[in-house]
């Protein structure tokens, strides 16, 4: 019996030295891969659509500070009716506009072209519906003391019917602002009234709509889901989104 | 008698007399034959059968030196000043040494290494738990960490993973009753008071067939009562740089009953009130009475709270983060002792989970609630060779989740329960002394349902557990065992978590129904164990693990809620995952220097889409080494160092410009994005931790003062929590937010 028991701790150390020689393994990074980023989202009541081709970047790469894409893509969209829309790269460059002005149309279809040096992707965008408030009306003023709710229609296309509302400090659609979620066609954004930070002032509220590749790529900074572009090669957005906003005052 | 002999000598003048009792300084009973000499002369005594003493001293003497001593116990020097008296009574308090204490430790170890087929449970004593290094103050789940098969994400949290497995897949038991996320301060240290705990046993394989509700392990606590012989009140009172605490217990023979209760709260809201917005309470009870000589019941539970509540320093109306954290448990377990060595006993227990946070008023709201009701009966009775267990349990949950995002995104789950009925029968069998069976099976019926969501699920599984063990000596044996695991609730976290990488305790607890089955992992664990010698315990297990469902959030299950039954059925994507590694710990049990070495060689992997990534708990190499040091003087030294390799994370590879496509404007520049690389395919830097502590205790009459100091991370080892890369520079700069610094710790712990 003991030479049993001194074979099995003869057996279990030789076991122990083995896994512990196999188990290190090496470790690697991935390497860097180049990758296009293009961010196209088609708005109805934009005058001039805008879209953006860009590249990945590596993090020790120095970049300078002013935006630099990729030029000479070639990006245009074609409506059921065959019509064809281009876009043309700015002074920017990485940045086009569409040569046309409002031609994206509520509750429309589009296919979406886009070359860049040699590579090819198509992409169809569903407008959503016409989007707009009515209540309260431009200029009105709303007090905090009695809560007003923002009501707006039923936009037929938007994504599982979820609709962003963003409310902008002093009015300025480029200032801070923060966004709310609703899933009906109302909003009490008083119920937040402590985020304002200011009264007897104006404030601007905008209700957006978003297709499905918008919507999915809002939530990018919670899922990492901020490639909505089939293709390999290209990561991005290319989608549509619809949106009204007005102002109004606010008031103690 | 004796009394009446000291009043005849007393009478008779020209003596002085010393009386009194010597008991246990722990349970309060006398102690007989204790030796009792006066230093420096030839006189002495014994105590009679009640642990009382005389002794008759000449009446020349101003003051004696008593010498009390006894096997097992520390010696007891007393010094007595006579002044103008002739009789004086002292009663005397001895403590047990911890060399005794230890010995009955490993005695009742090797009893249930010979009892049981299955590798030994670990257990942390008391003692243990109270004299290691500590962050702030003792806790057990961080403890339980320096156990081998055991990790956990991070310094900051104390859920611990066992084995690959992720932290929701322990059964954490209190006196037989589940409890849910015993946590305070966000997971930070657990809710398990030390004054209050018995002791704790780890289950992490052959786990019996009765525990069939968790895929990983169970961690069975066990609360603490008094000696049923006490004598007027035990307690401790303790003050430790986190919270202060107050334990008092005593027996009631009139009622045959002992109880006990703890408390604890932190006080730094109270000494700093603006600038601690928090508070933590927790309270336990232990009530044991003996109903008949055969009936025992025992009522335990426990209710622990965290409250924060941060508002506007400029308004107070507004509340910025407000956080309501709590948990209760209450169980009744009653024992009926037959005649014939069986033993009958019967549970029941409430446990609630609740919590509410909120992100200024109405940003983000969450509140939820979970319920656990519980009843169960088995029986065990030994027929031969044959020792049989049997019983039944049910469990009965109900969820309620209510879940504000923005202010219009409105999530509800209400009305939804699950319940379970199990029935199951354990047998250890003994063909030859040299062989151990043991054979479990558990039926299980579930059933899950709500009005809202179809989760409607009515089932049976069917769990089974085989092992053995072969005695190749007296205190040597190897053991296999195996069976198959089920668990009916996963957790629901956005993101890139999964049920295998779960690692912060706010999430919630979803019942598996519907479509959804049960995850499932099937152990298979081959060991060796026993003793080197009178004082070093070892145990060496391998461990196979297969889970063939595991559950993760989806991430279309965020965006289907139009249609609550879509967001229910698309909640969860299945997974595969497997586990294995080996697991080692040598113990030294006995002697003035104790301490053990654990060592886990442990690799876990999930399977999604095909492919296999490490989990978030996959860590190959893991080695604690633990020291308990008596010194002279009453000084005990703890040292406790920890190495491993570091954890798996996803790396950034590249960047890009992120246009935020919900932005009405021309400025939807709002900066940049990383590229993720493959899932959990780095590491970071190793980890390594030292941390050193020193207990002194002063001795105040028949009572005693701990005085601990210690310090967390001594190194101040910069471990690593995550990296991520500041934007503000160009190029992004890669910075670390790293584990706790080097802490030091100072705790007062006073008994009486």
């Amino acid at each position: 019996m003991e030479n049993l028991v001194l074979r099995c701790n003869l057996i279990l150390t030789s076991l122990l030295l083995a896994l512990l020689f196999i188990s290190c393994e090496s470790v690697t990074e991935d390497p860097f891969e180049h990758k296009y980023v293009i961010y196209l989202v088609l708005r109805p009541n934009m005058k001039f659509q805008k879209a953006y081709v860009d590249s990945t970047y590596t993090l020790t790469s120095t970049l300078s500070e002013s935006f630099k894409g990729i030029s000479d893509a070639e990006i245009f969209a074609i409506d059921a009716e065959q019509d064809t829309f281009n876009f043309t790269e700015s002074d920017t460059s990485g940045i086009y506009y569409s040569n046309d002005s409002m031609w994206v149309k509520y509750s429309s279809r589009y296919f979406i072209q886009i070359d860049i040096e040699g590579h090819h992707i198509e992409e169809e965008v569903n407008i959503p519906g016409s989007l707009f408030i009515y209540s309260p009306s431009n200029g009105d003023t709303i007090s905090l003391n009695d809560p007003e709710i923002v009501f707006w229609n039923n936009c037929e296309g938007s994504f599982d019917n979820i609709y962003t509302a963003r409310i902008f400090f002093k009015g300025e659609l480029d200032t801070f602002g923060f966004s709310l979620s609703a899933q009906d066609t109302s909003l009490d954004i008083f119920s937040a009234k402590y985020l304002f930070p200011n009264v007897d002032t104006f404030y601007t509220v905008a209700v957006m709509a978003m297709d499905e590749n918008c919507f999915k790529a809002d939530k990018a900074n919670t899922n990492f889901d901020y490639d909505q572009i089939e293709e390999d090669f290209a990561i991005g957005v290319i989608g549509a989104s619809v949106f009204d906003t007005i102002k109004v005052w606010i008031s103690e | 008698m004796m009394y009446l002999l000291v009043y005849l000598v007393l009478s008779t003048g020209g003596y002085k007399v010393v009386t009194g009792t010597v008991f246990d300084a722990t349970s309060k009973e006398p102690l007989p034959m204790v030796n009792i000499v006066v230093e420096g002369t030839e006189m002495g005594t014994t105590t009679d059968n009640n642990g009382y003493y005389n002794i008759i001293l000449p009446d020349t003497l101003k003051k004696v030196n008593l010498i009390f001593s006894m096997i097992g116990y520390k010696k007891v020097e007393r010094e007595i000043f006579f002044f103008d008296k002739n009789y004086l009574e002292t009663d005397i308090a001895m403590r047990i040494t911890t060399l005794k204490s230890q010995g009955i430790l490993v005695s009742a170890k090797r009893k249930k290494f010979r009892e049981s087929a299955t590798i030994t449970p670990h257990s942390l004593s008391t003692e243990d738990l109270l004299t290691l290094p500590s962050l702030l103050e003792g806790d057990l789940m961080r403890t339980l960490e320096t156990l081998p098969g055991i990790t956990k994400a991070s310094d900051y949290t104390t859920e611990v993973a066992v084995r690959g497995g992720s932290p929701d897949q322990n059964l954490v038991l209190l006196d037989d009753i589940p409890v849910l996320k015993p946590f305070h301060l966000a997971g930070n240290f657990s809710a398990f008071n030390l004054n209050a705990i018995k002791n704790i046993e780890l289950h992490k394989s052959g786990i019996p067939a009765e525990y069939d509700a968790s895929l990983s392990s169970v961690l069975d606590v066990k609360t603490k009562g008094v000696d049923r012989d006490l004598k007027g009140l035990t307690g401790v009172f303790s003050v430790g740089l986190l919270s202060a605490g107050a334990t008092i217990g005593s027996s009631v023979p009139s009622l045959n009953t002992n109880f006990l209760f703890t408390v604890r709260r932190t006080y730094f809201d109270k000494i700093l009130p603006e600038e601690t917005p928090y508070y933590f309470y927790d309270g336990y009870l232990h009530i044991e009475s003996d109903i008949t000589d055969r009936w025992t019941a025992v009522l335990s539970g426990y209710r622990s709270k965290d409250f924060f509540d941060m508002r506007d320093e400029d308004n107070e109306e507004i509340q910025i983060i407000g956080l309501d954290w709590d948990n209760s448990a209450l169980g009744l377990n009653t024992f009926y002792s037959g005649s014939n060595g069986s033993l009958l006993h019967f549970s029941s227990g409430w446990s609630k989970h609740s919590f509410h946070f909120s992100l200024m008023d109405t940003i983000f709201v969450t509140n939820g609630t979970i319920d656990a009701v519980t009843f169960g009966g088995d029986y065990t009775r030994t027929f031969g060779r044959h020792e049989l267990k049997f019983g039944l349990k049910e469990e009965y949950r109900p969820f309620d989740y209510d879940i504000n995002i923005n202010m219009g995104i409105n999530y509800e789950y209400q009305d939804i329960w699950n319940n379970r009925i199990m029935g199951f029968i354990q047998d250890e069998f003994s063909p030859t002394k040299d062989l151990l069976l043991s054979g479990g099976i558990a039926l299980t019926h579930y059933y899950s349902e709500s009005e809202e969501f179809n989760l409607n699920k009515k089932a049976f599984f069917r769990s089974y557990r085989l092992s053995a063990k072969y005695f190749l000596n007296e205190i040597k044996a190897l053991t296999i065992s195996l069976g198959n695991y089920h668990q009916y609730e996963v957790p629901l976290i956005p993101g890139e978590s999964e049920s295998g990488g779960t690692s912060s305790i706010f999430y919630y607890l979803v019942p598996l129904g519907g479509e959804y089955y049960p995850e499932e992992a099937h152990h298979i664990n081959l060991g060796y164990e026993g003793w080197l010698n009178e004082s070093f315990y070892f145990s060496l297990e391998g461990y196979y693990r297969i889970y063939n469902r595991l559950y993760k959030m989806s991430e279309e299950s965020e965006i289907d809620i139009e249609n609550a039954n879509d967001y229910y059925r698309t909640m969860f994507e299945e997974n595969e995952g497997d586990a294995y590694g080996m697991d080692f710990l040598l113990k030294k049990e006995i002697g003035k220097l104790r301490g053990w070495l654990s060592y886990t060689l442990l690799k876990s992997k999930i399977k999604s889409d095909d492919e296999y990534y490490p989990s978030i708990w996959d860590r190959t190499h893991n080695l604690y080494l633990v020291l308990f040091a008596m010194l002279p003087k009453e000084w005990e030294i703890g040292i406790q160092f920890a190495f491993s390799t570091g954890n798996p994370f996803t790396p950034s590879l590249g960047r890009f410009r992120y246009r935020n496509p919900a932005t009405p404007n021309d400025n939807d520049d709002t900066g940049w994005m990383e590229l993720q690389g493959e899932k959990n395919a780095l590491r970071f830097p190793s980890y390594l931790r030292l941390d050193i502590s020193a207990t002194k205790t002063f001795y105040f009459g028949n009572n005693e003062m701990d005085l601990k100091i210690g310090l967390y991370n001594a190194l101040n080892r910069k471990n690593v929590v995550f990296y991520y890369y500041d934007y503000d520079q160009e190029p992004p700069v890669k910075e670390t937010i790293g584990m706790v610094p080097l802490l030091p710790t100072v705790e007062f712990i006073y008994r009486f």
